[in-house]
């Protein structure tokens, strides 16, 4: 059979083009590569020889380092083929290129920090910068007396409701930064509009334990501390791996659910989902590690009780300012949450959100948290260890 | 419409409703978001042994009081919208009209947004943040019912009294507004649950006190049906006819308010059954004397609000939609078919 002319040509230009597709690919590489060797100096945090940095867990962002700048990356959580922002993290201006892909430069390291949540500044904490923050939003939640007492002595502008916060302190307080927590959809509004970086930390978004504590990479970049939350962070996965494998050698692997019923709906952690993957790691049988997803299950009672009602363990988060919830409570509450097994047999693992720093701190301190449920489950592996967040439920 | 003996359309209509009202108290107990064979629910009722604890746990403890709790919160949420219509003389009016389930809703959003639904702690007194969260909804249902019976005997036209019940509900909201600002993200995500209404909450020992309560408020109801009826020929004619206007509103009031608030403190406020009953009731029965209405408008109440119960397991993975976001479907149509067709009480 004849080929027609056209056929032919095709079938020679296609080697060709992945040849030259290949070398174009492999010349950037090493000129990547070779950029940091041209580098300002020994000693800047620059002039590695990699230029992705490492992020192990996180899905949410990258971080590429360039000569003279850093470009941190995060991935739209919603619609993970966009770019939620992109920000050019630079030391001197002069070594900035003149035509990037659209992104907010920003000059490092940061001096002034504002902040809207608790999460945030106990990351800074962490990383020791917390003295840079000039304001924070709904200081009620942040339980920080350095930051209360900036508060009371007007060092630090409280920024009112995050979701609606008041422009006029930001402004005069003059952040380098302002970081936030956005939801899907969510806008800032007239504070895009007033010139400050938005720092998007979308770290609640990541499904994972270590995931979510990775996001201390991100932030420290704006500090230019990134080697300190390496060292940080290797020190946490490192505790978390050790605590999970310990974990996996227990004898036992007892099934646990968790949470309560509000109103109709009972909303279980989904089987992907950052509590399932807790639930995995600390060495229990997650009853719906079988689904997918990585949000919230909303079931009715029965559906929840039909498969849970011998459950091992119950692990429940709850806010009350007043007081603990206990086993006489919950039978009040709701007398049907006496059937469970796990209510029978005194196997319910709590945590009193109001009372204890669970969501501000225990994000960045997911070894922690593991240790908790392990110890609570299975307290021959971590003899001695004191839990932090998690305790048993009392009568 | 003007008032007739009954017919037969009347008794068909009962008929009807009370064969309905059976048959879906049973499915409500055999279809559950957890697939139990008929023939094991069978066993349950029937109090055989030999069916997993779990099941019988499922049908005796849950699905029972649900469809009773169901059952009668429909049929008196229905009676209260009756009422309401009837009173105001208003085809829009329901059992929310006064600003009731606002002060339910507001003295609920106190307990809950600003104290974490643990009062108890504080007041030193042991009562669970359920029963608490019953408590306070039905002392802020009372407190605003006593405010509006206060006006009612200061005011003589009914539309002030509805206007007033009316900037109740907006305050109460706009006060719910601002403990929202401020609570944190658990509380609200509580609250939040809450006012989507919730017919699980009367466990099986709460159920005699929920349904003697309501049963003396629907007892109240029909005891007003004779000046009901007077009200419907206007508040002239009922003076007339010797009804003692200024007793019998209250008398109105006072059943309204305790039919509303029992089932507000305890089910949350529930949409749409007290505006649209009374009306499908009328709708269905074509008659207005409140002899036949009152009987047709608690059967209906109760078939209706059971269904809504059946459509909240549509579904079907396991999960159930919140009852309030079923009554609109049913309740919205109605209130249109009424606008369009210019129905007169």
């Amino acid at each position: 059979m004849n080929e027609s002319p056209h056929t032919v040509s095709h079938r020679h230009i296609w080697p060709g083009f992945l040849t030259l597709l290949a070398g174009l690919w492999l010349s950037l590489l090493c000129t990547g590569c070779r950029m940091p060797q041209n580098g300002t100096g020994a000693g800047s945090p620059y002039d590695r020889d990699s230029i992705r940095s490492e992020i192990q867990y996180a899905s949410g962002f990258t971080m590429v380092r360039h000569e003279g700048y850093t470009c941190l990356t995060v991935r739209d959580p919603w619609d993970t083929l966009h770019t939620l922002a992109r920000y050019y993290l630079y030391r001197d201006k002069n070594l900035l290129p003149g035509h990037l892909p659209a992104g907010i430069p920003v000059q490092i390291p940061v001096t002034r920090t504002a902040c809207l949540f608790g999460t945030d500044v106990c990351m800074l904490q962490t990383l020791d910068v917390a003295g840079t923050i000039v304001a924070v939003a709904e200081p009620e939640f942040i339980s920080d007396s350095l930051i209360q007492e900036g508060i009371r002595l007007k060092q630090i502008a409280s920024l009112g409701q995050a979701a609606d916060m008041n422009l006029e302190p930001l402004l005069m307080s003059h952040p380098d930064i302002l970081i936030v927590s956005p939801f899907e959809g969510s806008d800032y509004g007239a504070a895009e509009q007033t010139g400050i970086p938005l720092v998007q930390c979308v770290n609640y978004m990541e499904n994972t334990p270590l995931g979510r504590a990775e996001w201390i990479k991100f932030l420290a970049a704006f500090y230019d501390l990134s080697d300190k939350a390496d060292t940080l962070f290797r020190g946490i996965a490192k505790r978390y791996q050790q605590i999970s494998e310990a974990a996996a050698a227990a004898t036992s692997r007892p099934t646990v659910f968790s949470e309560m019923k509000y109103g109709q709906t009972w909303s279980v952690p989904g089987g992907s989902s950052y509590m399932g993957r807790f639930f995995r790691d600390a060495g229990l049988d997650y009853l719906w590690r079988e689904d997918r997803s990585t949000g919230s299950l909303m079931l009715s009672f029965e559906t929840v009780y039909n498969k849970a009602g011998e459950g091992d363990f119950w692990v429940i988060k709850y806010h009350m300012d007043g007081d603990e919830l206990t086993y006489s409570q919950l039978a009040r509450d709701y007398l049907p949450y006496t059937y469970f097994k796990a209510y029978r047999e005194r196997h319910i693992i709590v945590c009193n959100t109001a009372r204890r720093p669970y969501y501000e701190r225990g994000l960045l301190q997911p070894d922690i948290v593991l240790a908790d449920l392990v110890k609570l489950v299975h307290p021959e592996l971590l003899p001695g260890y004191e839990p932090v967040y998690f305790q048993m439920m009392e009568e | 419409m003007t008032q007739t003996a009954p017919d037969k359309t009347f008794y068909r209509m009962l008929l009807l409703l009370i064969l309905l009202l059976p048959a879906l108290l049973l499915g409500n107990l055999f279809i559950g978001a957890v697939r139990i064979p008929a023939a094991d629910v069978f066993d349950i009722i029937l109090g055989r042994d030999g069916v997993p604890e779990v099941w019988r746990n499922i049908v005796l403890s849950y699905r029972v009081p649900q469809a009773v709790t169901a059952a009668v919160s429909g049929a008196a949420l229905a009676v209260a919208g009756l009422l309401m219509q009837t009173l105001f003389r208003n085809a829009l009016a329901d059992p929310s009209i006064l600003g009731i389930s606002s002060g339910a809703s507001l003295s609920v959003a106190i307990v809950m947004l600003c104290f974490g639904g643990s009062v108890g702690q504080i007041l030193s007194i042991s009562v669970s943040r359920s029963m608490f969260v019953i408590l306070a909804a039905f002392i802020g249902s009372m407190a605003v019912m006593a405010v509006v019976i206060w006006f009612s005997s200061r005011v003589r036209n009914n539309v002030m009294l509805l206007i007033i019940g009316i900037m109740i509900g907006y305050l109460s909201s706009s006060v719910i507004y601002v403990l929202n600002f401020y609570a944190s993200s658990d509380n609200i995500r509580h609250f939040v649950f809450w006012s989507m209404g919730n017919y699980t909450s009367v466990v099986a020992e709460r159920l005699p006190f929920f349904c003697i309560t309501i049963a003396l408020g629907l007892l109240g109801a029909t005891l007003l049906i004779k000046p009901l009826n007077a009200l419907l020929l206007g508040e002239n004619y009922a003076v007339n006819l010797g009804v003692r206007l200024k007793r019998v509103r209250i008398a109105i009031l006072a059943v309204t308010g305790l039919l509303t608030a029992t089932v507000t403190a305890f089910c949350g406020p529930i949409a749409f059954i007290g505006l649209a009953v009374p009306h499908i009731a009328r709708l269905l029965s074509r008659c207005s004397n409140h002899r036949q209405l009152m009987p047709l408008v608690i059967l209906t109440g109760a078939v209706i609000s059971l269904g809504c119960n059946l459509c909240t397991l549509i579904p079907s993975n396991g999960s159930i939609l919140p009852i309030n976001t079923i009554t609109p479907i049913v309740g919205a149509p109605v209130v249109l078919y009424i606008i369009l067709h210019r129905q007169h009480i």
